[in-house]
Order: C-alpha cells, then sequence, then structure tokens
C-alpha cells in the first residue's frame, strides 16, 4: 500500500545522499505504482532537488524530460505544482553546461522552453538570461556579457536564484572581465558573511582562488583556496571545486592536494557529471604530475575506489597520473566537440604558473588576511605501560579509521570522528621529549615532571579541521579511546599539558574544550626600556595569524593581556579571524561607555615602531603574526573587556551535560551545592529570561532560590523550585571537609574525586 | 484624507472586539460612500484585523471576499506596495481562519490557499507561511499533504510575510507531536518554554499542543503540569476557547472541580461565539466534564454554576447535560469531519469513551 506520509517522514529523517535519492526513487516508483499523479509529480520533484543540490544533479538531469511531460499531462495539478516545476526546470537549465550528451541544437530548444514557460507563469526573464550567461560564460564570453546586460534588465522573482547566488554570479562576471577590484566589492557581502546559502561562500571561495591562480597571485589563491576546502570536503556537490582546488595545489601545497585527493575519491567514482569528472580529473593529474617528481609510489586504502590497481609497492603515481589524465582528456575532447569549440582540450595542455615557496610566504607576509594556512598540532603522549606495536595495530584496528597504513617510523591513520575528518601520524618516541625547562602551561611542575617520566611517550601530528573546538574534541576522543593507559599529554603546540582525566573528559563532553586550551600567552619585555609585550602561541594550528601585543609597560600590561587573552578565544570560539583593520571584538569604556574597536595590523605596516625583540619583528620566519592596536584604548584600568557569549552558552551546555555527575557527588556528603537555572521573566521584563542562584537541598530533587529575581516576579529568595536540567545553566559543588569548589569546567576533577 | 486618517486613530479609543468593530463598520460605509478607494480598503483591512484578534473571525470571513474583490478590480490597489502587502497578511490570516467554519467548503479554502500562493510568488515572497498554514489545515485533513508541506515549510527563508520565529518553532513543535516525536518537539519548543521566544500566542499555544498531547497518550500528569502554565494565560479571553475545551477534559479526568470552576467562567464566552471550530471544542469538553461528573456521582450543579445559574439546561442531571453538550459537539463534528473528509474531531469526542460506561 502506498503511504506517502511515512515514506516523507523516512525521508526526511535521512540524511542528504545516495541512500536518500534511492529513497526517493522508490516513492517515485510506488507513486506510479498508485497512480497518484499529485504525488508522482511531488516525488519527482524531491528526487531532481536531491540529485541536483546534493549530488551531482545527473539522476535529476534525467528524471526532468519525464516529470515535465507528466506536469504537461495534468492540467488540475498545474497550479499546485507549477512553482516546483519551474524551479527544477531552473536547474536544469543551470546544468545543461556539464553534459557534452545533450547536443546544442537541444540546449537551446530547453532555454526557449524555459523562457516560453517563464512569461507563461508570470516570472521575469532574469534567471533565464542568468542561466544563459553561466552556460556561456567560459567558451563564449562575448555571448554570455550580453545575456548579462539583459539579465540586469529584469527584477527579481520567486524562480530567482537567492541573493547570495546573484552576487556570485555577478562577481563572476567582474572576474571575467579581469576586474578584480569589481569583483569584491560585489563579493563583499558573501565574504562578510552577511550573504550565504548551502553552496554560498564555497563556490566563491573557489572562483577568486582560481582567477588570483591563474593571476599568479598564490597567497590570495591560497588563501581562498584554503577558506573552500575546509567547506567543501566530502561533499559530492563540490566535486567541481575540488578539481580547481586540486590544480592550485598542485603548485603550492602537496600535502594539503593529497588530502583532499584522497577524500574525494570515492565521490568521483560515484559521479556521472561529465564536467565535474573532467575538472577532478584534470587537478588530480596536475597534482599526480607534481607528486611523481617526488615518489614512485603512494599508499592509502582510500585509492582502493579507483580502477587503477596497486602493485605491492603500493599505488604507481605515474599510472594514477595517466588514468586522470585520459579521462579529463577524453570528456574534455567531448565538450569542445559538443560546443563547437576549442576550449577544454587547451587547458588541459596549458602549463601552470611556477611557485615559489619564499615568495609565497612573503607576499603572505604582507596579506590582510587573518586567516593563514594551518600549522600541524603536535601531542607528546605519555602512557603508564608501553603498548607493543601488535597490540596498537589491533587497536587502531579496531578503531573505525577511513584508512590505516604503517611504515618503520609511523603509524598513518584516517579517521572521521563526528563528521570530522582528522589524519594522524602517530610514532613512538625513543625519549620524552627536554621540557623540564619549558614553559608549559596547565600542569604543576612536580606533575609535569612526573608526567615526563612515564615509560612510554608517542608523539602524534595532527591538522585540526573544521572548527578548533570541535576539531580538538574529536582529537580527545581518539586519544582516550586508543589509549586506555594514558598517563597525560603535552599539547607542544600551544604549550599545554593535561592529565589523562581532562583528556577522557574532553573526549567525552564537547563542550568540555575551552578555547585557552588551544593556545597559551608569553610575555616579553625590555627592563631597560620598561617594554612588555606579549605573544599568542597556538592560534596558527588553528589557522589564524598568532597575535601580539606591544606597548605595554610593566604597570598596565596586565590590560593588554588580559584583552590579548580574549580577543584570542573569541577568535577560536568564532573560527574566523577578520581582515588586517577591522574590527574583531570591541571593548568599552566603564565610565563614558564609548565603544574601542580591537584589530590587527601587518608588522610592515603597523601603526608603531615594534620592539627589535618582538615576536612578529625576531621571531621564527614560518609563523605569521598580527599586532593587536591597542593604542588607541584610554585609561586601561577603567575599561571593560570584550564579553565572551559563547564561552558563558558553552559552560551553560557543559552545566547541563555534567548534571548527572553533580547528582552522582551529591550521593556524598557535602559542604554545599549550588545551582544557576534559567527562569522566563514577566511578560512585561525587559528581558525574556532572568538566571537566579538556588541551594540545592540535601536528599532532594529540589532548591531553594538564593535571591529574588527583580524580572520574574514568580521567583522569590527562600522560594523552592523544582529542578529541570535543561534550564540549568551554570553549578558549583563542594563536598564535605573540602576547600575545593568545583565548576562544570573542572567537572573532570570531581569525577575523578569520585572515582 | 486627513478625516480619515483621524478616523483611524480613533478606532483605539473603542474597546476591542464588538464597540470597536461596530465604530470601524460606520467608517467603512463612509468610505464607501465618498468612493475614497484607499480608505475603502484600508478600513476593511482595519475590521478584519479587529475581528480576526478580537476573537471571532466570523466577521473576518464576512469582510474578505469584499476586500478582495476592490483589491483585484483597481489597478491602484494592486500597484501599490503597501496595500499588496496588507492584502498578503489578510491572506495569511484567512487561510488560517477559513477552516473553522465548516460552511467553507474544502474546494474554497483550497482556491484561497491556491490564491494566496500565486499572490506570494507574484510579489517575489517566501512560501514559508502558504506551507505552514497548508500544512496546518491539512493535519486535519490529509496527513501526507501535511507531512509534504511541513518540510517545505522548514526549507524555506522567513520573510516579512511570515509570523515570526515563535510561531516557526510553536509549528515544528506541534507538527511534532502530531506525528509522536516528543524528543523533536520538545527540543523546537525549548526557546519557547525558556521564555526567549514569545508571541501574543504563545507560550500557551505550545503548552496547548503538549497538553493534547499528553492526554491523548494518557499521561495526565505531564498535561496537568502544562494545564497549570496554560489556563492563567488563556482565561477569559474569547480567542482561547479551544484551549479552555481541552483543558476542560483533561480536568474532567484528573480534577473535576477545578474543570467546574472553568466551565463557569466560560460559558458565557461559549454562548456569545459565532466561530464553529471554537465553540465545537469547547463543547467537546464540555461534554467529557459532564459525562465524568455522571460517572463520579456529582450532583450539586446549580451551587457551583453560579454564572450559568439562569439557564434552563443546568437544571437537569449532568447526564442530561452531557447529551446536551454532546448533541451541539456532535452537529459541528459532523460538519467539520464530513467537510474535512476524516474523523479527526470525531475521534476527539469519543476519546473518553473507554473510561466511561
Amino acid at each position: 500500500m502506498f503511504t506517502p506520509q511515512q515514506i516523507i517522514h523516512q525521508i526526511n529523517n535521512m540524511e542528504h545522499g545516495a541512500a536518500r535519492l534511492e529513497t526517493i526513487a522508490q516513492a517515485v516508483k510506488d507513486a506510479d505504482d498508485a497512480a497518484q499523479h499529485y504525488w508522482r509529480l511531488y516525488f519527482r520533484y524531491q528526487y531532481i532537488k536531491e540529485s541536483t543540490i546534493h549530488g551531482d544533479n545527473f539522476k535529476g538531469m534525467i528524471c526532468f524530460p519525464e516529470y515535465l511531460r507528466i506536469f504537461d499531462e495534468h492540467p488540475e495539478l498545474q497550479d499546485d505544482m507549477y512553482h516546483d516545476m519551474m524551479w527544477a526546470f531552473k536547474w536544469l537549465i543551470g546544468n545543461l553546461d556539464d553534459y557534452y550528451q545533450i547536443p546544442l541544437a537541444e540546449v537551446n530548444h530547453y532555454f526557449e522552453e524555459f523562457k516560453k514557460r517563464s512569461q507563461q507563469y508570470g516570472f521575469s526573464l532574469r534567471t533565464y538570461y542568468m542561466k544563459l550567461t553561466t552556460f556561456w560564460l567560459e567558451i563564449h564570453p562575448e555571448e554570455a556579457f550580453r545575456a548579462y546586460e539583459n539579465f540586469k534588465r529584469y527584477p527579481r522573482n520567486r524562480n530567482s536564484d537567492c541573493e547570495a547566488c546573484e552576487l556570485n554570479y555577478e562577481m563572476k562576471i567582474a572576474l571575467a572581465q579581469n576586474n578584480p577590484e569589481q569583483a569584491l566589492k560585489i563579493a563583499e557581502p558573501i565574504l562578510q558573511h552577511e550573504k550565504h546559502c548551502a553552496e554560498i561562500p564555497h563556490v566563491t571561495y573557489a572562483s577568486l582562488a582560481r582567477y588570483y591562480f591563474l593571476q599568479k597571485n598564490f597567497s590570495e589563491a591560497a588563501y581562498y583556496a584554503n577558506l573552500c576546502n575546509a567547506l567543501i570536503q566530502g561533499k559530492q556537490e563540490f566535486l567541481r571545486e575540488a578539481g580547481w582546488l586540486l590544480e592550485i595545489y598542485s603548485c603550492i601545497d602537496n600535502n594539503q592536494g593529497w588530502r583532499l585527493f584522497k577524500y574525494s575519491l570515492e565521490n568521483f567514482m560515484n559521479c556521472h557529471n561529465p564536467m565535474m569528472k573532467m575538472l577532478f580529473s584534470r587537478g588530480a593529474w596536475r597534482l599526480l604530475e607534481t607528486i611523481s617528481c617526488e615518489m614512485q609510489f603512494v599508499h592509502s586504502p582510500l585509492l582502493g575506489v579507483l580502477p587503477v590497481k596497486p602493485s605491492g609497492d603500493g599505488w604507481h603515481v605515474r599510472e594514477l597520473a595517466d588514468f586522470f589524465y585520459q579521462t579529463a582528456k577524453e570528456i574534455s575532447q567531448k565538450l569542445d566537440d559538443r560546443n563547437q569549440r576549442n576550449y577544454f582540450l587547451p587547458l588541459l595542455e596549458q602549463e601552470l604558473p611556477k611557485f615559489d615557496e619564499k615568495q609565497v610566504f612573503t607576499e603572505s607576509m604582507k596579506s590582510v588576511h587573518g586567516l593563514v594556512k594551518k600549522s600541524q598540532t603536535a601531542i607528546a603522549v605519555f602512557l603508564k605501560q608501553k603498548v607493543s606495536a601488535e597490540e596498537l595495530e589491533q587497536r587502531i584496528q579496531n578503531l573505525e579509521t577511513l584508512s590505516y597504513s604503517r611504515d618503520e617510523n609511523a603509524c598513518y591513520i584516517s579517521v572521521s570522528s563526528e563528521e570530522i575528518p582528522l589524519d594522524f601520524v602517530i610514532s613512538e618516541a625513543k625519549s620524552a621529549p627536554p621540557l623540564e625547562e619549558a614553559p608549559i602551561q596547565g600542569m604543576e611542575q612536580e606533575e609535569l615532571l612526573a608526567l615526563l617520566e612515564s615509560p612510554c611517550c608517542y608523539a602524534l601530528m595532527t591538522e585540526l579541521s573544521g572548527t578548533p573546538l570541535k576539531s580538538y574534541h574529536a582529537v580527545m576522543k581518539f586519544l582516550s579511546s586508543l589509549f586506555p593507559e594514558l598517563s597525560g599529554i603535552v599539547n607542544m603546540t600551544a604549550l599545554k599539558a593535561y592529565p589523562s582525566g581532562w583528556v577522557n573528559f574532553a573526549g567525552t563532553y564537547e563542550d568540555g574544550i575551552s578555547p585557552h586550551d588551544l593556545y597559551s600567552l608569553f610575555l616579553g619585555g625590555s627592563q631597560k626600556k620598561n617594554e612588555v609585550w606579549g605573544i599568542t602561541i597556538g592560534l596558527a594550528a588553528c589557522g589564524f595569524r598568532e597575535l601580539e601585543f606591544v606597548g605595554a609597560d610593566t604597570e598596565n600590561f596586565q590590560a593588554f593581556a588580559d584583552i590579548l587573552d580574549r580577543t584570542a578565544a573569541m577568535c577560536i570560539s568564532r573560527n574566523h579571524l577578520p581582515d588586517e583593520n577591522l574590527c574583531i571584538t570591541v571593548c568599552r569604556s566603564e565610565k563614558t561607555q564609548e565603544q574601542y574597536h580591537i584589530f590587527w595590523q601587518n608588522p610592515e605596516t603597523v601603526f608603531c615602531e615594534l620592539p627589535p625583540d618582538s615576536a612578529a619583528v625576531s621571531e621564527k620566519e614560518d609563523v605569521l603574526f598580527g599586532v593587536l592596536n591597542l593604542h588607541h584604548l584610554p585609561n586601561l584600568e577603567t575599561i571593560e573587556l570584550p564579553v565572551l557569549h559563547s564561552e558563558r552558552n558553552r559552560i551553560a551546555r557543559l552545566a547541563e551535560k555534567t548534571y548527572p555527575l553533580l547528582q552522582k557527588a551529591m550521593e556524598h556528603p557535602f559542604t554545599q551545592a549550588l545551582i544557576r537555572l534559567m527562569i522566563p521573566c514577566d511578560e512585561d521584563a525587559e528581558y525574556d529570561f532572568d538566571l537566579l542562584w538556588a541551594k540545592i537541598q540535601p536528599d532532594s530533587q529540589k532548591a531553594v532560590w538564593l535571591e529574588s529575581s527583580e524580572l520574574a516576579s514568580a521567583y522569590q529568595e527562600g522560594d523552592e523550585t523544582e529542578i529541570q536540567p535543561e534550564n540549568i545553566f551554570d553549578w558549583r559543588f563542594q563536598p564535605a571537609e573540602s576547600e575545593e569548589l568545583f565548576t562544570p569546567q573542572e567537572a573532570w576533577l570531581l569525577q575523578e574525586e569520585l572515582s | 484624507m486627513a478625516d480619515f486618517s483621524s478616523l483611524e486613530h480613533e478606532f483605539y479609543l473603542f474597546d476591542r472586539g464588538e464597540p470597536r468593530l461596530k465604530r470601524i463598520r460606520e467608517a467603512i460605509t463612509e468610505a464607501d460612500q465618498k468612493q475614497i478607494l484607499e480608505w475603502q480598503f484600508r478600513f476593511r483591512y482595519d475590521y478584519l484585523e479587529e475581528s480576526i484578534f478580537c476573537g471571532d473571525r466570523y466577521f473576518a470571513m464576512i469582510i474578505f471576499p469584499e476586500m478582495l474583490s476592490l483589491y483585484e478590480k483597481h489597478e491602484s490597489l494592486y500597484q501599490d506596495a503597501r496595500i499588496s502587502h496588507d492584502m498578503l497578511i489578510c491572506f495569511k490570516w484567512i487561510v488560517e481562519a477559513a477552516p473553522e467554519f465548516p460552511q467553507i467548503s474544502r474546494a474554497e479554502i483550497d482556491s484561497y490557499f491556491r490564491l494566496f500562493k500565486k499572490m506570494l510568488l507574484e510579489q517575489g515572497k517566501s512560501l514559508s507561511i502558504y506551507y505552514m498554514k497548508h500544512c496546518l489545515f491539512y493535519l486535519n485533513v490529509d496527513k501526507a499533504i501535511a507531512a509534504a508541506d511541513f518540510y517545505r515549510f522548514l526549507e524555506e527563508p522567513l520573510d516579512d510575510i511570515s509570523d515570526g520565529r515563535a510561531l516557526y518553532y510553536d509549528q515544528q513543535a506541534m507538527y511534532y507531536l502530531t506525528i509522536g516525536e516528543e524528543e523533536k518537539a520538545l527540543e523546537a519548543a525549548k526557546l519557547i518554554f525558556a521564555g526567549k521566544l514569545k508571541s501574543n500566542a504563545l507560550p500557551q499555544a505550545t503548552y496547548h499542543d503538549f497538553i493534547r498531547y499528553y492526554l491523548e497518550r494518557e499521561q495526565y500528569a505531564h498535561a496537568v503540569h502544562y494545564a497549570f502554565l496554560t489556563e492563567r494565560r488563556v482565561a477569559c479571553d474569547p480567542y482561547y476557547l479551544d484551549i479552555i475545551g481541552t483543558l476542560l477534559t483533561l480536568y474532567s479526568i484528573t480534577k473535576i472541580p477545578d474543570g467546574l470552576r472553568l466551565f463557569s467562567i466560560h460559558y458565557a464566552l461559549y454562548q456569545t461565539s459565532k466561530n464553529p471550530l471554537l465553540k465545537m471544542l469547547f463543547a467537546i469538553g464540555s461534554y467529557h466534564l459532564f459525562r465524568a461528573m455522571n460517572e463520579e456521582k456529582h450532583h450539586v450543579i446549580l451551587e457551583q454554576l453560579r454564572v450559568a445559574r439562569d439557564s434552563e439546561i443546568f437544571r437537569n442531571p449532568p447526564e442530561k447535560i452531557a447529551e446536551y453538550f454532546y448533541q451541539a459537539a456532535d452537529g459541528w463534528v459532523q460538519k467539520f469531519d464530513s467537510r474535512n473528509g476524516t474523523d479527526v474531531f470525531s475521534r476527539m469526542l469519543h476519546l473518553l469513551d473507554d473510561k466511561f460506561h
């Protein structure tokens, strides 16, 4: 029996992708069998949409003619369905350029039909001209620019792409006209994150990366490529952008390219869109050509999906390169034949710009971008006892790894933890790193020395991907599941040390990681000149410039350091450091409430003379710095620091999640247990909710308010309240006969105490 | 023109409901006599808005066709961006209100929806509100179409015609409850329950959805928890007779005296309401309450029903009163279910049958 309601729920509870598309295909079949025309159209539309927005659009293209036929056969449904039909039609004409199988005459026919129906249903021709421009943009720019002029004459309508997509389209026109200033101006709302959608800014970054690359501006190309790369990995619909990025990475960063390449292979093999396949193959071929200069063979189980088979030494790079070259060549030829233009084939043979690493770093030093290439995170892992190589291998195999290989030096592991792909290189250290004198934070010196004496130490290298906090949580989760005999870790990149209890806690609770766990602050100074400066260490591993303040003295450096600390934490929470001279956050004068913007400047163009010993001037060549402008702040003693709302929310989430630990702790004698609850305010109050502390009654699920709310009259000091975990905002716990007052952030210590 | 403008300001001096509606009606007549198109439209808008929010949508249903006809006939109206926007707002209210009247056929409601969708598309608006209201109606008609609407509603962006974020989440909570997804409903309602999102009808409408959900599953303790939070927010407001009806059903099981108290306060509103849906839901609750009284052998009705003492029906034993409300409710139930082609309201009427002998 055909039950559309159940099918709709089933589909909507599935992740996007192949399985969901398959389920919709079955629904189409069932609707056909039941001869229910409304649902025949409904599910076909869903099918086309899924294939187009979350796939390679191939199946959607095949389905469309039948969908249109059924639509035309049922005029009684057209009033309800014409809007869907026109969207599906728009997707079709937007992807005609991808398929050499569709002859040019048929392309023209579809465009004409779309134009006719747009007029019939009262939509302006804006979308028609937009898609016409896109079709011709690369292969016949003059034709495209003519269509673009027409596009501008028509107003937006409900068949238009979203505003972000339209801006992206106009930006591409400006790039095609070799006007990058105009392009950046058009794209500003996208680049400032004001406008976005399912594929914006991903494709915007890709277009800018490609443009700058072809203009030999490698620094800008790398910047946009990295932004794009962070968004598109693992998504089939962005295979064409992955191809462009591979071309760029083949010149500027083989490692990034290899990573993107191997994680995209499954999508490549499942892709039926010729244009996507061709562009990916072209990029892959160029990348493999570069890799072949350095090595003959490569290893990764992820390559197993390819038709090229490995030999005993692994996959021969030359063979892989040939396979992708042939694929790219074959499709390029067919596309050129269909388009009656000689365009894609010459592009394949075109020589790419030459790249000079030093030059790129010098360019990057001067660049205005706060986001930089991520550096690796190095972690020293200390174990209470040795683990044999066989045992370790067994454990790794028990984990759900994407790929695993090893050589005499190290294990190479790829995992996907909570949808974050992470690559690890783990090697056993012959001895503990010499950290006795190092400025490691997070542990007392005695504890640290004990940790360094652990009988076994591994070195782990990884690159944080996605958002730093989530990614670091995934790393901790990986470590705690791989090493049950862990005694502690030292994050050599951020210079922080943690015992095993914290690692387990941070691996269990995503919100257990604070931004401060990912960097350290260090002060430097000159007594002679009474100068103090401070730097962050660790932001580069999150993909940002390290930050520095200069110009403080021994009197006021604490305020400077506090601002630097808050600013760095904010960048990590938001996973963003804005470009030079753009406001990162604001401080406020306590007295006047005037706001002061905090921004960074390039050491090269900085507002003041830098002390010769400051990090930005003298430190390592491979680290990019930004110098915080704090000189314009008035009296620092009366300045309110930037507010970290995300931190407050993180602790609230952590408080809620760790409440069971608190309940467990309360089974033992305690001095006090306090809980901060969120309560709804009165209807006429200025705010929607208020926060109140209450004291938990021993042996009860109730608490007594410790204060009265001025915003919610029903909540008065001394009254009893029930505890609803979802309203918990914070808590404190003091065990009996103890001075210590635990917070959610320190719940791991409480956990240790309980166990 | 200036006269009409000050006349419009005067409306706010009148009490909401009938007195204000009467004054606006006079203004409409005046604008019609002087044939000033903009004010003919504007006063009708005021009238429709007042009747939608004063608690009786009956008047809105009467004025809307006049308004639509004016709008469609006069280019100067539909070319005016502000008036076109107002027309969409009225349409939004009407497609929600129309299903509350069984005399409006399903075909008529469908045609309203179609026209609403077309008008949204013409003005380049999001279809979010269309899918939301369509889903609301079809929940009682065809759950598959409601499901399709619901997911489309989630995909569409909110815009200036949409109902706002609070109702956006309320609608989600309500839908998830109808398909038995309690956890998802609680997640959707989180911001509303925390007081972070509010509207005129929220959180009470969201609480109501949960009360119904728990009532149907006989989880009365949960239902009572939400009922406690709801009662003070809906008491004495004719707009919420449906919620009062649900509370009566709940109290018929958990606390009959509370039910009687609530019934006494609201019976007068029930008598004066012209909204069939609200009346039906109140009558269903009343039927449950008196039937439960009969089962529990409650006899001291008159003393408790101070407000309704003058009504002849209350001189009868509870069994007879229950019968009276059953008849009243059943009349509407038949009409609604037959218009919708389902038995949703019939099941609601017979919800507690297995509890009564």
